[in-house]
């Protein structure tokens, strides 16, 4: 199977995360959320614009990414009820932060993370987490399910937690061998079955909201092209 | 002396730092430590560098590695030095980290334990932390792993800085421990070591 985009965006794709909602209203939210912070920055506030390009159009308004903190983040439409959240953050995106936000705006959140393990001595760790947050209180926070593989400094991981869903393959979980307990096709029936096609290009469609969000902490970021972030990773360039 | 349990590996620790001692004067300097109470009208009297109380060596090195961070910042407040509010950090960190958890009789220590990381993931979510891993391996601010050690939450600051928490019992005595070496594996990082029920 093909990542999004051929994984060429990695590691921006490599981890996304779905919100139930309005992709504009969702931005709002977001930018009102990130200036109510008392790290925001009185001189330059929060910008919402929006972009009406292709998703590679759009994902290249993140650019260049930034660490530690993230300053922009698109909330791009799709052809249903799920707006895709990416961010700029290097190495990995965090689209756990949609815990808050599915509490917050009261819906349900979705986090995808999907690498290709590139080997042991590779820079690039493998993974395949599929995490699922709802608006209410659950055993962990609002965490309704967790089923996770990955490889955690070397040494393969598989976690589950909340409550299980109709659609998994639960039977799965039981394989001797970890690595076979989890992976990224798995993911992405699960995800089917949530109506979420997220390594389908043609399921991006409409108006993407870049939120710009510039604080004062941010002038220590330290800037870095998708380029560099790859090269990091021991990936090719990716897109021109 | 400093996690309540007697001590590991045992070492003698000042309680006032020779650098303080030093910088304020000669440290075999005499001093009143209050009245006996079993031979009335005496009083306890020795030199400032005598008073050392035993101490775990994890929690006297978790000790130092926070004295290290904060005498720079001790020695610019005394001198009227100019100190930003970041530079500065390190110390209300510190004082920050004695918090204890002061909860309702719990279930066991395991859950009173999860209670108080899930209140505490929420309220740091809520600021604006970022970044979250719970019993994973280090990761600094960067996303580089520094350690194979898994603190017990990790997260990033809207100032971006990387934070640690410790969740450990007072007779458990490990948070110390922990604590240090989180600290070596990021210097740069600011553990809190939060003693639960």
């Amino acid at each position: 199977m093909s990542l999004l985009l051929g994984d060429s965006w990695a590691p921006v794709t490599s981890e996304v995360g779905f919100i139930e909602g309005d992709a504009s209203e969702l931005a709002a939210f977001h930018a009102r959320w990130l200036d109510g912070l008392a790290a925001a920055s009185s001189e330059r506030p929060t910008q919402v614009t929006e972009l009406s390009g292709a998703l590679e159009t759009n994902l290249a308004a993140l650019l260049p990414l930034t660490k530690p903190l993230r300053q922009r983040f698109l909330f791009q439409s799709t052809d249903s009820a799920w707006t895709a959240y990416f961010d700029n953050g290097t190495p990995f995106a965090d689209a756990a932060s949609l815990s808050r936000v599915a509490r917050d705006v009261g819906c349900r959140a979705v986090r995808v993370v999907a690498i290709v393990d590139s080997g042991p001595s590779a820079p690039r760790r493998g993974a395949a987490i599929w995490e699922l947050y709802g608006p209410t209180k659950t055993e962990f926070l609002n965490y309704v399910r967790t089923v996770s593989l990955a490889n955690d400094g070397g040494k393969w991981r598989f976690d589950v937690g909340g409550t299980p869903q109709p659609f998994e393959e639960t039977e799965r979980y039981q394989a001797k061998r970890m690595r076979d307990r989890f992976d990224v096709e798995m993911l992405e029936r699960y995800l089917g079955a949530l109506g979420i096609r997220a390594f389908d290009e043609s399921f991006y469609v409409g108006s993407g909201w870049l939120v710009d969000a510039y604080r004062d902490a941010m002038a220590r970021n330290v800037e870095v092209t998708l380029a560099e972030a790859r090269g990091a990773l021991g990936l090719d360039t990716g897109p021109a | 002396m400093f996690c309540g349990s007697p001590p590991a590996a045992k070492t003698k620790e000042h309680i006032l730092p020779m650098w303080l001692l030093r910088r304020t004067g000669d440290p075999s300097r005499r001093a009143n430590f209050g009245r006996k109470m079993s031979e009335p009208g005496e009083s306890w009297e020795f030199s400032f560098d005598a008073f050392q109380f035993p101490a775990c060596r994890a929690c006297n090195e978790y000790g130092a590695n926070l004295e290290e961070r904060t005498a720079p910042i001790v020695a610019k407040l005394l001198s009227d030095g100019e100190l930003s509010a970041r530079a500065a950090e390190p110390v209300v960190r510190i004082w920050g980290s004695g918090a204890v958890s002061g909860t309702a009789e719990p279930k066991s220590r395991s859950a009173t334990r999860n209670a108080q990381c899930q209140a505490d993931i929420a309220a740091s979510q809520a600021q604006g932390c970022t970044d979250f891993r719970v019993n994973q391996q280090q990761v600094d601010a960067n996303g580089v792993r520094v350690g194979t050690n898994r603190p017990d939450v990790q997260s990033t600051d809207p100032n971006g800085t990387r934070q640690y928490q410790e969740y450990d019992t007072r007779s458990s005595g490990r948070g110390p421990a922990h604590g240090t070496r989180i600290g070596n594996n990021d210097p740069a990082g600011a553990t809190t070591l939060l003693i639960v029920p």
